[in-house]
């Protein structure tokens, strides 16, 4: 088994993050250096399809897509706390005492769960094509 | 162990100063992102792996993105932030922060110093194995704190619909 | 105590080395088998000059990309330009690290099959996946092209979406296992064989598929592939990438691939258990016996890897709004939907 700290199980992934992040950076000098620069206007141009970019690209855009990260942060919280519920559900029927106690705790979280999802989609956010909320 | 302490907390504080102090506001969002992941690292070197795992999940994977998105999406990333250069302003602004963080300071510090764990210092000491941990959490979600969870589920069920509110409402100015 | 650091310390880095240096092969030649196998459904050969078989197809490739010019243009934004493919790529390298191979194998006190066993590997890799999308939104932004940051908004929308399907249809295997260890969950279906998978034994397969699902549009593949359709935004986000940090960006999206293959492998698919379990009598020596579940391993996640491309070859792509409504509107109330049944029936059977 197991002889060391459990701590010492850190040690591999910061490694591991160590080396990705490395990896990753000698990947990027190196090209810039072996690889050739002869630059031309056209070149240094933004790729639209050859058309001249007009303007800049940044703007205002949708705010679905704002929608969509709020929705997701919410969503986050709550799947969240499901997990270490999910953990204990085995032993949850022995520390209770009760058989479905367990389960009926989190129907009542999931109920909440189920009424924003389904509030968020009677208003219309999760349409994306019609537009039915008018956002 | 305390050096991994003083990497995280330097790396930290370092973001969160940057974050203030940076003038690109797409900097300033990243700079926060790197506090945040430093306060996970500092949580998971504490042994809490779960709430750190957590706050890597919540606010560098779901908050900071928000944030990420709405610097983004508007046209606020090109402009340096607005800042009142003139002496007095800075003044006024840095005394308005400084008293802030020195309120928050010290509620914390007022709840941290009164908390029931604090009075049973062995307790606090004792190392559990990071399985017992997850499944501790587990078990005072479940029985003790059933109550606060659902209260919290209906809280964030209720913050769900303020936001869809809050962005539908826009619609008239947006015309 | 001091010797037993040091020698922990360099298994580890001999490890992640050779799991690194298997993983960028793994992506070179899923590149490959992708181009094969596409070809052959679209009845041509794919790549077939480079050595026998086209074999050695992925190091032309590579010196390809390697020797390309790396091109700057004059409009993006430098620093966060470079940043992006660097976070997109580290972050797909990343998490392979808590994903064991095979049956443990002790070696002074070290699993030699596995990088780390953190008790949250589970979380881990989730974790890993949401701060992937900061390479993806950082790139579009950073470009200034319009198709990159459509095809950033795209993708990164779309991929806490499905992230969101992703992680509830993992609450069922955890509350199956009661561990979001991974060689825990993988050990819980070691037992039966076939029957105790949580895909078959654990009626895990609803779970399965939603994560299945969930995990082709996290990794931006078809169908879901719309960041970068190519015949409406060029290429999406790596509109502007050229040379080798377009490779990375290449290379982030493989990588990812056999990551996903990997834990549908292990959550779903019993890991590196053989099918048969302990219904048939363990053969060989030890070596054998230490090799063998690799190879089921391996197998499995070359079976989903094939899925991948297979599915690549066949589907038609979706529309967005036809994404957005399947992630929202299907996957997440059939996750939580999910969740109640399998609680339901394990608190039913545990009576």
């Amino acid at each position: 088994m197991q002889t060391h700290p459990y701590t010492w199980n850190y040690i591999p992934l910061l490694i591991q993050i160590l080396v990705a992040v490395g990896m990753a950076c000698s990947m990027t000098t190196f090209s810039w250096f072996i690889g050739r620069h002869r630059n031309t206007k056209a070149k240094l141009e933004a790729y639209e399809c050859g058309i001249p970019a007009e303007g800049d690209a940044r703007g205002r855009f949708s705010v679905r897509f704002y929608m969509v990260a709020m929705l997701f942060i919410l969503f986050d919280v709550e799947a969240v706390f499901m997990i270490p519920w999910a953990v204990i559900y085995r032993q949850l029927p022995h520390i209770t005492g009760s058989p479905l106690f367990g389960f009926w705790e989190m129907l009542v979280y999931l109920g909440f769960v189920v009424v924003g999802v389904f509030y968020v989609w009677k208003k219309g956010i999760l349409d994306w094509a019609t537009d039915k909320a008018d956002i | 162990m305390s050096l991994s302490f003083l990497i995280l907390a330097l790396l930290t504080l370092g973001g969160a100063v940057a974050a203030m102090t940076l003038h690109r506001l797409v900097h300033c969002v990243l700079a926060l992102t790197v506090a945040l992941a430093g306060l996970a690292g500092l949580y998971l070197n504490l042994g809490a792996q779960f709430v750190g795992l957590a706050q890597i999940l919540v606010y560098v994977g779901a908050v900071a993105i928000l944030i990420v998105f709405a610097v983004l999406l508007t046209r606020g990333a090109e402009i340096a932030s607005q800042m009142d250069s003139s002496r007095q302003g800075r003044f006024s602004a840095l005394a308005g922060g400084v008293a802030t963080a020195a309120a928050v300071f010290a509620v914390l510090a007022w709840v941290v110093l009164h908390s029931p764990t604090l009075s049973a210092p062995a307790a606090t000491m004792t190392q559990v194995a990071p399985q017992a941990a997850m499944q501790q959490i587990g078990d005072a979600l479940m029985r003790r704190y059933v109550l606060p969870l659902e209260v919290m589920g209906l809280m964030l069920t209720a913050a769900l619909i303020g936001a869809v509110i809050l962005a539908l409402e826009e619609k008239p100015e947006a015309q | 105590m001091e010797t037993g650091f040091w020698l922990f310390l360099l298994i580890s880095i001999i490890k992640i080395l050779v799991v690194v240096v298997i993983l960028l092969t793994a992506v070179a030649y899923t590149v490959l088998l992708e181009r094969k196998v596409v070809g052959r459904i679209q009845n041509r050969w794919g790549p077939s000059r480079v050595g026998p078989f086209g074999l050695l197809q992925p190091l032309a490739d590579g010196a390809k990309l390697f020797l390309k010019e790396d091109l700057i243009p004059e409009s993006v934004y430098r620093p966060l330009y470079i940043l992006a493919p660097i976070i997109a790529l580290s972050c797909a390298l990343m998490s392979i690290a808590v994903v064991p191979f095979g049956a443990p194998v002790m070696w002074h006190g070290v699993n030699l099959f596995q990088i780390t066993d953190v008790n949250i590997g589970l979380l881990v890799i989730l974790g890993i996946t949401s701060v992937g999308v900061y390479g993806i939104a950082l790139s579009g932004w950073s470009s200034n092209n319009k198709y990159s940051l459509l095809g950033a908004l795209r993708a990164s929308a779309q991929v806490i979406s499905y992230e969101l399907a992703l992680g509830l249809a993992v609450v069922g295997v955890v509350m199956r296992t009661g561990s979001l260890s991974l060689k825990d969950i993988v050990s819980v279906q070691a037992t039966h064989g076939l029957l105790s998978w949580n895909f078959f034994g654990g009626f895990q397969f609803v779970a399965f598929f939603i994560y299945l699902i969930a995990a082709y549009a996290e990794t931006n593949r078809a169908p879901f592939d719309l960041p970068e359709a190519e015949s409406e935004l060029t290429a999406g986000y790596h509109t502007e990438y050229s040379s080798m940090k377009f490779a990375m960006f290449f290379m982030a999206e493989y990588a990812n691939m056999i990551t996903v293959s990997c834990v549908a492998t292990l959550l779903f698919f019993g890991g590196w258990s053989s099918p048969f379990g302990n219904l048939i009598p363990a053969v060989g020596g030890v070596v054998v016996q230490a090799l063998l579940p690799v190879f089921w391993f391996v197998l499995k996640v070359f079976f989903f890897l094939f899925l991948y491309i297979w599915v690549r070859g066949t589907l038609p792509r979706f529309r967005y709004d036809q994404l957005m409504g399947l992630g929202w509107k299907f996957l997440v109330p059939v996750a939580i939907a999910n969740i109640v049944v399998t609680s339901f029936w394990m608190a039913l059977r545990a009576r």
